[in-house]
């Protein structure tokens, strides 16, 4: 059995994955009881209608005999995805989204590497129309959603919110078209092509089926030599999980290899969207 | 009358003067007043695989000697684009579509504005170091 603890960070595997799922559906987590909603592919959804194979975004897939270098040269010139990540972690607060949350926090990564500012994209804005928000839902309905229609930002449409009473107030429908993911691909559960990604500096999120939760995937770590993991950014506050150098919380990692449960799947990479500034929407964030 | 500079001296001590400030520092690179920059960087997303690692640390590093870092102080509000070749900017600020119009042929591709008005147009260096050079000879020290 490998090391717990990286860096001051958990490491989940099968020895203690179980403090994660509670009691299936719910766990006490960052102060809250935190429903594990994320609900298996519905029969004939069709990812093709809104990503495309990893194979085909012209990524080579990076042999793992170069990980272990490449990763050292990331964490040398601050390079990881984590490293630029300076806000807090989304907040799921007791409702159902975390297909949502992963989604939505994977996006607004996205804008920040792209340059832009870092606008908090509400989860919640895309959840409440696919599920009313109050329910569970599949990752890959969120991130259709988001290429179809686009986030509104926290700031005009809360990150909890529920219902529908938000979804046709005009500043909403006229955020949506700046904030809409143009590029996605669809990694199902190819560890190989997600660590690829991430060393390409792609935000990933990736549902755990037995944890029945999905997160936002951030960095490819090598936790002891030849032994690998992915970092992720929780959606369950900024006081849970490891903190990153700007205090941004919610980061846990996952060892490969370590059992069904720590097994990623319905693996999702982003690479463009909207180039808008959306600087009107951070005064009130 | 035959003036006191004839036109043809007038050329002749202008490329003297031109010499000398090539020879004592110049480095064939013209002189400008250091300020707030604004960078954008063209590439091809489908080659992101095959930027160098300096090209790749311009674009994602967060340390302290790194662009990014640079440019929180020595960059004008909202100082950074990186982006697709193929991109359409119509939503983006206008600084952005001026620098985005006067990209090259070739990614990646590096311009350098202020206030709007492109300073420089220039394929990306390879190495980090010369790009960060390049930033500094505009945004200063």
């Amino acid at each position: 059995m490998g090391s717990q603890i990286y860096r001051g960070e958990t490491v989940y595997d099968h020895t203690n994955f179980g403090s994660l799922i509670g009691d299936g559906r719910t766990v006490h987590a960052g102060g809250e009881d935190r429903l594990l909603s994320r609900l298996p592919e519905p029969p004939g959804h069709d990812r093709r209608e809104y990503s495309r194979p990893f194979s085909e975004s012209g990524i080579k897939i990076i042999p793992r005999s170069e990980w272990s270098d490449r990763i050292k040269d990331q964490e040398k010139q601050k390079r990881r995805i984590s490293d630029i990540q300076f806000w807090p972690a989304l907040d799921q607060n007791g409702t159902p989204q975390c297909w949502s949350n992963g989604v939505a926090g994977a996006a607004a990564t996205c804008r920040v590497i792209m340059g832009l500012p870092y606008v908090q994209l509400s989860p919640a804005s895309v959840a409440c129309p696919i599920s009313n928000g109050t329910s569970g839902g599949f990752e890959g309905d969120a991130v259709r959603y988001g290429k179809d229609h686009g986030w509104a930002p926290s700031s005009i449409f809360p990150q909890h919110a529920t219902g529908r009473s938000l979804l046709n107030d005009p500043k909403v429908v006229d955020s949506r078209p700046k904030f809409m993911l143009l590029e996605v691909f669809d990694l199902g559960d190819d560890y190989d092509a997600l660590g690829t990604a991430l060393l390409e500096n792609l935000p990933c999120l990736a549902a755990f089926p037995d944890w029945s939760h999905v997160t936002e995937i951030c960095d490819l770590l090598e936790i002891e030599a030849g032994s690998y993991g992915c970092r992720g950014k929780n959606s369950w506050g900024n006081d849970w999980g490891g903190k990153n150098d700007a205090h941004s919380g919610g980061f846990y990692t996952f060892r490969e290899k370590s059992g069904p449960h720590c097994r990623p799947d319905g693996i999702f990479a982003l690479r463009q969207i909207t180039p808008h500034p959306g600087t009107e929407y951070l005064k009130a964030a | 009358m035959t003036p006191a500079f004839p036109a043809k001296q007038t050329i002749n001590l202008a490329l003297i003067a031109l010499l000398v400030w090539l020879h004592f520092g110049g480095g064939g690179v013209l002189p400008v007043a250091a300020g707030p920059i604004s960078v954008l960087v063209v590439e091809e997303t489908a080659d992101r695989d095959k930027l160098t690692a300096g090209q790749l640390d311009i674009i994602g590093s967060n340390a302290p000697d790194g662009a990014r870092a640079y440019l929180k102080t020595h960059g004008e509000p909202d100082p950074l684009r990186v982006v697709d070749k193929d991109d359409s900017l119509s939503q983006d600020d206008p600084k952005w579509q001026a620098a985005f119009a006067a990209k090259g042929a070739t990614v990646p591709w590096l311009v350098i504005g202020r206030g709007g008005k492109v300073m420089l147009s220039e394929a990306m260096p390879a190495d980090a170091a010369e790009t960060m050079q390049t930033l500094k000879r505009f945004g200063g020290q």
